[in-house]
Formats: C-alpha cells, sequence, structure tokens
C-alpha cells in the first residue's frame, strides 16, 4: 500500500473511532448504541490492519484479528443479549444533557490535541500525529460513565476508554505485542461480563434503576 | 573501638526488646531491665569516650533502609545528651524493677520500654537526616504506646493518648519539611555536607527551616505553645516512663534546636535568638505558674519541666544572640549554662518523677489533697524527694543552684555590650529567672509541705509504707547525684565546655572550671559551690553548738501552741489549693479559673442548705483558647467534607474524570 | 482567757488599755501567745468545753507564772453556779494567785491589783 493511501486509510479508521464515541454521546437507544460500539470495535480493527500491512509485522496482524473479534463482535452481541430483556431500553434522563454533552465531548476533543500534541512530536512518526485522537475517545469514554445513569451506558463508557487507550498505543508503539493485546482484551471481556451479570442482578432486586438512586448503600 | 561499641547499645537495647516480647512474666521485668540496663550502660561508656577522646563514633551502613543509609556519627555534643540519657536510664530502669505498675508487666510494655530507651539513646548519634527521622519516629511511636500502657483501665489514658499522639506528630510533620528542605537545597542528606553548604542557601531557605525545626523540636521540649500533651500525659503515663520522658526526652528538642541552628545551620540572624528566647521566657513564666497551682504531683512536675526547657530556651537563645553580634566567650557561657541545666535538670527531674511515683504506689494517689504525713511514714523515699524539691528550688547545696547561677551571671554580663537586641533581651530573660525561681520555690515548697509533711489526708495515705528498695535506690542514685554536682561541679562542667564547643559551626572554646570553683573566662565572677557548702554545713553546725553552750535550761517536751484547741486533724491542713490561693488570685487573668458552686437545698425548704459543693479548675489556657477552638474548626470542616462523597457513584466518577482532565492541562 | 463568761470583764480589761487608764505605763501588756506571757487573766466560770483549752493555755505559760481571777464567775461562778453548762470555778481548774471581785469589776480595781501582782 502506498504512503499517502495509508495514511488517508488510517485516518479515516481512527476518524471513525472518534465519530462513533461522539455518537453514542448523542444516541438515546440502547440497540443504536450497541451497533455504534460495533463499528467503533471494527474500526479499531481495521486501524491495527494497516498499521500491520504497513508495517509488515505479523504480531499486529494477529491483535488487529482479536480485537476485531472481540471488540466488534462479541461484546456487542452480549450486550445486545443483555439489553434485549431490558424494557426500557433508552436513556431517558441523562445526567448531562444531549446537548451539554456534545459540547463537552468538543472541549476534551481540544482539550486531548492540546495535549496529545507533545506526545505526538515526541512519538515522530506520521502514526503519531492521530494519538490525539485515542485520548480524545479516552477523555469522551470516560464522560460516558459520568454522565450516564443507566448500567449498561456506563459498560459502554469503560469500553470506549479501552479502546480509546488501545488506539492510542497502536498509533504510539504500531501495536501492542500480540499476547498483550490478547490479554487485554479478554481481561476487557471479563469486565464487561462481570458488570453484565452484575447489572441484571442490580436490576432483578431493585428495578430498572438509575445508579445514583442506589445512595443509601454507602457509609 | 567506640563504633563497635555503639552498635552494641543498639543490639543489646534490641535484645532487651526481644527478651520483653518473648520471656514468660516471671522472668519478663527482670531481664528486660537488665539488658536495657546493660545498653545504657553501654551508651554510657560510648558517650564518656568521646566526650573525653574527642574522635567521633561513626557507624554508616547501606544495607539498613533502603533508598537511604544509615548512618551514626557520634560527636562530643552529641555525647552529652547519650550520657544524660544513659544515667537516667539506669535509674528508671533500676526503679523498674520494684514497680508494681500493672501496665508495665505486659509483654507490649516490656518490649517496647527498651525500644525506647535504644531511641533516645541513639538520636543524639544520627548524621543523616534519614536516620535521624526514622530514629525520632521511632522514639516518638514508642512513647505513645508507652503512655498508652494502662488505657485499659482509665479512660483519661486515652484522652492523653490522643493529644500527645497529635502534638507529636504535628512536630514531627514540621521537622521532616525542615529538615528535608534543607536536605533538597543543599544536595544531601548526611548532616556534616549540610553543614558545610547551608552558608550559600538563600536566607528564606535558612529561616524556613530554622522556624520549623523550632516549632517541630520545641513541641516534642515542651514550650509553650506546643506544650498541652505534657501537663496530660506525664500524669498517665507509668513512673519509669514519665521520669524518662521528662529526663531524657525533652531534652532531644532542646539538642535539635541547638544541632540545627547552631550545627547545621551556624547561627543565623538575631531574630531566630530573639524567638527561641521569648519561647523560652513564656514558656519558663508559664509552665512555673501553672505549676505552682497545680494540685496533682505529676501534673504539677510536667509543668515544672516547661518551666525548666522555657530556661534551657534562654539559655540557648542568648547564646545564639551572642554569637550573631559578636561575643563569643559570652556565647560560650551561656551555651554551657543552658547544656549545664539541661544535664542538672535530667537529674533533679528524673529523681522527682520516680519519687512521685514512689508515692503513687505507697499511698495510692498523686493528688497533693489526699496526701500528707509522708516524710514519717516513708523514712528514705520521703527525704529523697525532698532533695529533688531543693535541688530544683536551685537551693545551695544542690545542683539547681550551679546552673541557674549560671544562667544568671552569662545574661548578666551581656548587659555592657551595645546591641540593641541584647540590651533589651537579657534584662527581660533575667527578670523570668527571677520570677520562676522564687514561683519554683513555692511550688516546690508547697508540694513538699502539703504531700509530705503534717497529718496523712486520707486513710491510704496513712496506711502509706516505705516502697520496695529498687523503687528508692533508683530515685535515691538520681538525688545522690544532686548534691555531688551541686558541691562538686568541676566533675561535669568540663565535659560540658567540650560539647558546646564541638557544635559544628560555633567555634567557641574556653575553660570554666578552676580547680574546684566555676570561673567565668573573660568576665569577673565566681563561684566556689564547694565553699557554699561547707560554709552552709558549717554555719549550721555553729548555730548549734552555739545553742548547746548557750542552753542553761533543761530542755521540756511538750506539743506546740494550738491556741489550745483539742483536736488536730487533716481537715484543719492547708490544701495545695488553699496554699495557690494567693497566686492564683493574683494571676487571675492568666490562669482563667472557673468556678462552680453546687447547692443543694432541704426538700422542705428552700432557706435551708443541705449541701454546698464546689469545684474550681485551672485549665491550661492554651487548651482552652487555642487548641479547642482549632479541634472545633476541624470537627467542622470534616462535616462539610463528609457532606460531598454522598454515595453516587457518579459523582465518584467525575471526581476521576476531573482529576484526569487537571493532569492533563498541567502536563500541556 | 475567756473561759465562758458574759464578756462584761472583758469589756472592763480592755478599757484598762484605753487612754483614760492606761495600764501600759506600769509596765503591764496584753499578749496574743501565752509563750510570751508572765501570767494569765482569766475571766468568767470555767465551762465543760473551756475546762481542756485553760489547762492547755495554763501550761503553755512559762514559770514563773501567776493567775488571776477577774470577776465574781471567776471566783465562784457567780450568777451561774449550778447551771448545767459550768465545770466549776476557776480555781477548780487551775491554781489561782489573786481574785478581782466585782460583776463586772472597775478598770481602776483591776489596774490597783495588777500593780500590786507588778509590783509598782
Amino acid at each position: 500500500m502506498s504512503g499517502s493511501s495509508y495514511f488517508s486509510v488510517l485516518t479515516l479508521a481512527a476518524g471513525t473511532v472518534l465519530v462513533c464515541a461522539v455518537a453514542i454521546l448523542w444516541l438515546a437507544s440502547i440497540r443504536a448504541v450497541i451497533s455504534m460500539v460495533a463499528v467503533q470495535g471494527a474500526s479499531l480493527g481495521l486501524v491495527a490492519v494497516v498499521l500491520g500491512v504497513h508495517l509488515h509485522d505479523a504480531g499486529l496482524l494477529a491483535a488487529a484479528a482479536v480485537v476485531v473479534v472481540v471488540k466488534a463482535v462479541v461484546i456487542p452481541v452480549l450486550l445486545g443479549r443483555a439489553s434485549g430483556s431490558d424494557s426500557g431500553s433508552r436513556e431517558s434522563r441523562p445526567l448531562v444533557n444531549v446537548p451539554a454533552s456534545l459540547v463537552a465531548s468538543a472541549a476534551l476533543i481540544v482539550l486531548a490535541f492540546v495535549t496529545g500534541r507533545g506526545v505526538a512530536h515526541f512519538v515522530g512518526t506520521r502514526a503519531g500525529a492521530l494519538v490525539p485522537i485515542g485520548i480524545a475517545t479516552m477523555l469522551i469514554g470516560f464522560f460516558v460513565l459520568v454522565a450516564r445513569r443507566r448500567p449498561t451506558f456506563q459498560i459502554v463508557g469503560l469500553l470506549m476508554v479501552d479502546n480509546g487507550i488501545a488506539l492510542t498505543a497502536f498509533l504510539c508503539t504500531a501495536g501492542f505485542p500480540f499476547l498483550i493485546e490478547l490479554g487485554v482484551s479478554f481481561d476487557v471481556l471479563l469486565g464487561v461480563v462481570v458488570l453484565m451479570v452484575l447489572s441484571q442482578r442490580l436490576r432483578l432486586e431493585f428495578g430498572d434503576v438509575d445508579l445514583d438512586e442506589l445512595q443509601e448503600l454507602h457509609d | 573501638m567506640t563504633a563497635a561499641l555503639l552498635v552494641a547499645t543498639a543490639l543489646m537495647g534490641l535484645a532487651g526488646t526481644a527478651a520483653g516480647a518473648i520471656a514468660p512474666v516471671r522472668f519478663r521485668i527482670a531481664l528486660s531491665s537488665a539488658l536495657t540496663i546493660a545498653a545504657c550502660a553501654l551508651g554510657f561508656v560510648v558517650g564518656a569516650e568521646v566526650l573525653h577522646s574527642g574522635h567521633a563514633a561513626v557507624v554508616h551502613t547501606t544495607t539498613l533502609m533502603p533508598l537511604a543509609s544509615f548512618s551514626l556519627a557520634l560527636d562530643r555534643f552529641g555525647a552529652l545528651f547519650v550520657v544524660i540519657t544513659a544515667v537516667v536510664g539506669i535509674c528508671a530502669m533500676i526503679f523498674r524493677f520494684g514497680y508494681d505498675g500493672q501496665g508495665l508487666a505486659s509483654r507490649t510494655a516490656s518490649s517496647i520500654l527498651p525500644l525506647f530507651v535504644t531511641s533516645l539513646l541513639l538520636v543524639p548519634a544520627a548524621s543523616n537526616v534519614t536516620t535521624f527521622l526514622f530514629l525520632w519516629e521511632l522514639m516518638a511511636i514508642t512513647s505513645l504506646l508507652l503512655v498508652l500502657t494502662d488505657h485499659a483501665r482509665r479512660s483519661e489514658v486515652q484522652v492523653a493518648g490522643q493529644w500527645y499522639a497529635v502534638m507529636t506528630q504535628l512536630g514531627a510533620a514540621a521537622l521532616i519539611l525542615g529538615l528535608v528542605l534543607l536536605a533538597t537545597r543543599s544536595g544531601s542528606q548526611s548532616f556534616a555536607v549540610i553543614a558545610v553548604r547551608s552558608a550559600h542557601l538563600p536566607a528564606w531557605v535558612r529561616s524556613t527551616a530554622f522556624v520549623l525545626a523550632v516549632v517541630g523540636f520545641g513541641s516534642k521540649a515542651g514550650a509553650v505553645p506546643l506544650h498541652v500533651w505534657l501537663p496530660r500525659a506525664h500524669p498517665e503515663a507509668p513512673g519509669p516512663v514519665s521520669a524518662l520522658m521528662s529526663a531524657a526526652m525533652v531534652n532531644l528538642g532542646v539538642y535539635g534546636i541547638v544541632r540545627v541552628g547552631m550545627g547545621l545551620l551556624s547561627g543565623g540572624p538575631a531574630w531566630w535568638w530573639l524567638l527561641v528566647m521569648g519561647l523560652g521566657a513564656l514558656s519558663a513564666m508559664f509552665g512555673s505558674l501553672h505549676s505552682a497551682t497545680s494540685k496533682d504531683l505529676k501534673r504539677l512536675l510536667a509543668y515544672s519541666t516547661t518551666d525548666n526547657v522555657g530556661l534551657m530556651l534562654l539559655g540557648v537563645g542568648a547564646s545564639g544572640l551572642f554569637a550573631d553580634t559578636g561575643h563569643r566567650a559570652l556565647a560560650l557561657l551561656a551555651l554551657v549554662a543552658a547544656l549545664l541545666h539541661v544535664v542538672f535538670h535530667a537529674v533533679f527531674k528524673g529523681s522527682l518523677f520516680l519519687s512521685a511515683s514512689s508515692v503513687h504506689q505507697a499511698a495510692g494517689s498523686t493528688d497533693l489533697d489526699q496526701l500528707g504525713g509522708l516524710l514519717r511514714r516513708m523514712p528514705v523515699s520521703g527525704p529523697i524527694f525532698l532533695v529533688g524539691g531543693l535541688a530544683i528550688a536551685a537551693l545551695p547545696p544542690f545542683c539547681g543552684f550551679v546552673s541557674e547561677w549560671l544562667l544568671l551571671q552569662s545574661m548578666l554580663h551581656g548587659l555592657p555590650s551595645g546591641d540593641v537586641a541584647i540590651a533589651v533581651a537579657m534584662p527581660i530573660g533575667v527578670g523570668v529567672l527571677a520570677l520562676t525561681g522564687g514561683l519554683t520555690a513555692f511550688t516546690f515548697t508547697k508540694a513538699i509541705g502539703i504531700g509530705l509533711l503534717g497529718l496523712p489526708r486520707t486513710q491510704d495515705a496513712e496506711r502509706a509504707g516505705e516502697v520496695g528498695r529498687p523503687m528508692w535506690i533508683g530515685a535515691g542514685l538520681l538525688a545522690v547525684l544532686c548534691l555531688v554536682f551541686g558541691v562538686a561541679p568541676f566533675l561535669v562542667i568540663p565535659s560540658v565546655v567540650d560539647a558546646a564547643g564541638a557544635v559544628p559551626g560555633l567555634h567557641l572554646a574556653g575553660a570554666l572550671t578552676r580547680g574546684w570553683n566555676v570561673a567565668l573566662p573573660g568576665v569577673p565572677g565566681m563561684l566556689a559551690p564547694g565553699l557554699v557548702a561547707i560554709g552552709l554545713v558549717g554555719f549550721g553546725g555553729l548555730v548549734a553548738l552555739g545553742r548547746h553552750l548557750v542552753q542553761q535550761r533543761p530542755v521540756r517536751l511538750t506539743e506546740a501552741w494550738g491556741c489550745g484547741r483539742e483536736l488536730q486533724t487533716a481537715r484543719m491542713e492547708y490544701t495545695a489549693t488553699s496554699f495557690g490561693e494567693p497566686l492564683t488570685r493574683v494571676f487571675e487573668d492568666v490562669l482563667s479559673p472557673a468556678r462552680d458552686v453546687d447547692v443543694s437545698h432541704l426538700a422542705e425548704s428552700r432557706y435551708y442548705t443541705e449541701a454546698a459543693v464546689i469545684h474550681t479548675t485551672i485549665d491550661d489556657a492554651f487548651e482552652r483558647r487555642v487548641y479547642r477552638p482549632a479541634d472545633r474548626m476541624l470537627v467542622r470542616w470534616g462535616a462539610v467534607a463528609r457532606r460531598v462523597p454522598n454515595g453516587s457513584v457518579h459523582r465518584y466518577l467525575a471526581f476521576g474524570l476531573v482529576a484526569l482532565i487537571v493532569v492533563l492541562v498541567v502536563l500541556a | 482567757m475567756d473561759a465562758g463568761s458574759c464578756n462584761g470583764c472583758e469589756i472592763e480589761i480592755a478599757s484598762i488599755f484605753s487612754p483614760t487608764y492606761d495600764a501600759e505605763r506600769f509596765g503591764i501588756r496584753l499578749e496574743a501567745s501565752p509563750r510570751h506571757c508572765d501570767g494569765l487573766l482569766v475571766t468568767g466560770p470555767v465551762t465543760r468545753n473551756m475546762a481542756a483549752p485553760l489547762r492547755k493555755t495554763f501550761d503553755a505559760v512559762p514559770q514563773p507564772r501567776v493567775v488571776v481571777a477577774v470577776g465574781d464567775c471567776a471566783r465562784d461562778c457567780g450568777v451561774f453556779r449550778g447551771a448545767y453548762g459550768v465545770e466549776g470555778a476557776v480555781s477548780d481548774v487551775v491554781p489561782v494567785d489573786l481574785e478581782i471581785p466585782g460583776c463586772p469589776p472597775d478598770p481602776a480595781a483591776i489596774v490597783r491589783a495588777l500593780r500590786g501582782l507588778a509590783g509598782t
């Protein structure tokens, strides 16, 4: 693949990750959100594939395969199944309303680009210039964690944080070694499974409830 | 060789700790005390050898603590303090053999006491910041645990422990800040290197470090306004522990101020030393006032420690002031006077605390209003207590007289110099010394008169008997030293002069003794304590002889004229409160006694009183006006802060996000 | 010493030290402590409570000592003879050297009697 088209495809894939992140902030229906998560996972896999092909790194390609399988297929399926039984499948009253969330996400992206500049200089490669996108995804994922009430959305936020970190790692260092990526992905998978089980339990115990209403359990 | 002995001291102390932890209860006290005595003896030998020869004992190892080296270098100045601690430690441990206090026989106390003594012995030897702070914290924590030994039986012990813990950690925080500031700015942890490089540090670094050191060491020494833990912790601690705390631990506060101010920072601007003198004067007056109006014996002794620490700080401040203005001989004199007072204070205060503990064991209480008639019932401990009281009241032929005379002389002879600061500070110092001297005499007249003389005020006092031999031997050894040092101070003064001259940074030298007398170099003034003692004894003998010769009639023994009254009970005697009442009245603004009258009437008629009870309390003005309001404010802030984490997961996550953003902004 | 009197004799004794009678010019002085005295002036009948104090005060006066019973009550209990609280006359408790009769005796009489004792 020639240099410029490699970089364009890379930019496209990384940009798709970011766009999915913002879209998740905007969408209210959980089905739509899960689809966006799948797309984001696929884009991340695409980034890894492009980098792997460009650098002729088989490990990176293998990592890409893992990423695609876990993040674009397995997790969305699990989430879909869990929320299939979910009666109220819309995020009705987010903690921070949608327009405000979008403004906040814009601010976070700016912040990510400002801080990522230093890292980009340090890394030096052209791929390194896209590092701020990874940081932005991570920040937006964190924001979703903070600003959304329902447990399922918070799992999504966690996933986005992990995606952002993985994207940053891929761009900085031309990927993790395969083993580490494998380990991280399975960790995330496990985390998601556990969280889903917990939220099922919560739903059974307290009904479909906002996490904030569980305040009295604290000391 | 001295280095090996230093290591042996530490190891012996650790062996004592182990013995206290492991030994079965029958041998526990004996074994741990014996090993601690051995450690103190070794420490004494090291200290004496270093004082005599002038070569420092150096121990340096990098394996003991991660990231830092454990380094001890005992110079003459530190050796003086090691010797003091060793002597007091030996007497306290001898005392402990006979001490019946319940708490000290436990495994915890028996293992921690040797550790405490070992840390006291090693702190003056520390020669880099990490070692010093490690040993300092070890000393603080072990002493806290020892203060708390009785906590299961009495609730006041817990409160006292809380106050002590907070004050000690506040002081330690200030110390850590100050020493670390010095170390990072000088680029090295070692005291020797800091001493050399500190001259090139900017003035604000030096002053900040000095003020922090004064706060930290001052709180350990018990200087006002950081003294509030002293009158609370000492009465609750068991006897040998309070003796060690007052006679060995507070000395280390003075050691620290001199080591940092004069040793590491090589003296500084006049305002440093005026600050020290001011704290000293305040402590002296406040401490002596409160001890004069206190009716609990141990609380009285604790406030008296504050008083004496104030005098020591007066001497140190005067010395620094003289050094700053160039009067080297006077600076040496003042420092020697302060250090001599440290030595003698350790001796008589140790004896007094041990005697107070004997009294507690014999009569069941240290409340003066419940004692009385003990001199007759405790024929050995009573006179020992009397000797301690006379020594602290600075009466010849005991040692307190020599050190306070020397302090007075050093401040008086500073007057002819032209410096404004000196001209203002020295007369105030002299006045404070005179006032506290008078108040101390008053205090110990009260303590001895009401506690030891007269009729016993309670049944327990009446049943009191002499305590076991180890107890009066321990207290008595120190009392004997009071007398010996009072008559022959030349035994101690040369060592003290050597120690003062060895403070690195202050190059002082001189001799203070000429044969049996104390002579001041460069200034007119001389004291012959031996002659004073001989004179006193001779005068007393002459009076007795004269009376015997002049006596013509046979002597008739009859009761003293008591206005013809038939019954003499303890209820008719002075109480400690009434003895101190004129003083309380005069200093009412400072002491602010709280008076509470509780009158209960007969059921039948409100005009007839059934009982009237009056409660007077004098509590510490600093505690009431500074510490309690600060405490209340902190509790209010804490209550506000508690409402912030309200259990909402989103709020916690938001904290995380905000923190992350802040970090990124800072990095950008 | 007031061993139980009605204070009438005390007022007369006090007035002998006033400028009108001025007993001090004869070398007669009133002292607070019996240890500084040569003699004891006792007034009133001796009540039961005051008997032992009277003996103690008498013992406290260094020898040679005199005891002067002032007033009728001190001589023979006066109007209080046989009362339930009265032990007896002063001579029943301590040896008496001089008696001054009267209820109360005239200050001049007291001065005259004391001058006889003092020899002035």
